[in-house]
């Protein structure tokens, strides 16, 4: 047997009686450990998803409070109505007019119709 | 109960006799918490062979199940392989961390507390006085060898040979090719040989 099978064995026996003869103490609170560790939530993709949420939930905020103030804002008033005059009731009629008008086809375009 | 899938916990030696550790055996668990609880000791034990402090081992142990939590989704097969990559950049960060406050405490003429493991010299009453204290001079043995490798060569050997992962699985949590595995582990071989004449 060679040095490296003895030293490879050697080191791999000790390793295993070491974890098969871990004291007490030792064996306990690894396992609170893992006890305590189980029972948190996982602690990256909470993180991810934590700043994602507060910014939507910032911004979904911010226009809920500033929209309806906005808009009230633009409420209608006197000054902005606008009136029709009697010059834009004509262009109103004529194109009326222009609408129900008959329309002659010249004779070059009746084949393509 | 899933059927049990034992996987190639087998050493290869040489290329041609093989031996099963059958108490290393692993079937995919069936839940994180038995997986946690199956390798555990075992990371415990890997940690503190490797920073040689059962404080520094407890607390990478605990960063890597907590860690692990991330991948509570993935499926058993994958626990295992993420859970050793874990420890080892665990143990990368806890390497480095401790050089730099061992640097700022040389600066300033101090030296560092954690040399000495006051849990180290309690007896444990439950083995032979004699049995114990010459396993405690070979592990303390075994961990000073590691202990001198250089990283890449100091992983390799713990997962390799003590943790008895395959070439494959080993690459794959060191995040290289199975030939660098066998390269790093040969010449932690022949570093431990030097390290460790008295057990030839």
């Amino acid at each position: 047997m060679n040095s490296h099978d003895t030293i490879s064995k050697k080191s791999r026996a000790l390793f295993e009686h070491s974890v098969a003869t871990l004291d007490i103490a030792t064996a306990n609170r690894l396992r609170l450990m893992r006890r305590d560790t189980l029972s948190q939530q996982a602690p990256g993709r909470f993180k991810a998803f934590l700043i994602p949420i507060s910014a939507t939930l910032a911004i979904g905020l911010g226009v809920a409070i500033f929209l309806p103030q906005f808009q009230a804002s633009k409420t209608i008033t006197e000054q902005d109505t606008v009136y029709i005059s009697a010059e834009d009731d004509a262009d109103a009629d004529m194109l009326t007019w222009l609408a129900d008008a008959p329309v002659e086809v010249s004779s070059h375009l009746q084949g393509s119709l | 109960m899933t059927a049990a899938i034992t996987t190639r916990m087998v050493f290869e030696q040489n290329g041609s006799n093989e031996i099963a550790a059958d108490d290393a055996a692993i079937r995919l668990p069936a839940t994180l918490d038995e997986f946690l609880a199956g390798v555990e000791r075992r990371a415990f034990r890997m940690a503190e062979l490797a920073l040689g402090h059962r404080e520094d081992a407890m607390d990478v142990v605990q960063e890597t199940m907590i860690k692990l939590l991330q991948y509570r989704d993935k499926p058993a097969a994958e626990w295992s392989p993420l859970f050793w990559s874990i420890l080892r950049r665990q143990l990368t960060d806890k390497h480095r961390r401790n050089a730099v406050k061992k640097r700022v405490m040389q600066f300033f003429g101090k030296s560092d507390p954690q040399d000495e493991d006051p849990i180290e010299a309690l007896p444990d009453q439950n083995e032979d006085p004699l049995r114990r204290l010459t396993d405690d001079n070979s592990w303390q043995a075994l961990g000073k060898a590691i202990r001198a490798l250089p990283a890449r060569q100091r992983e390799c050997f713990l997962l390799r040979e003590l943790q008895g992962l395959s070439v494959l699985e080993t690459a794959a949590v060191m995040g290289c090719s199975d030939g660098s595995v066998k390269t790093h582990l040969s010449r932690a071989m022949s570093a431990l040989r030097i390290h460790l004449e008295d057990w030839q």
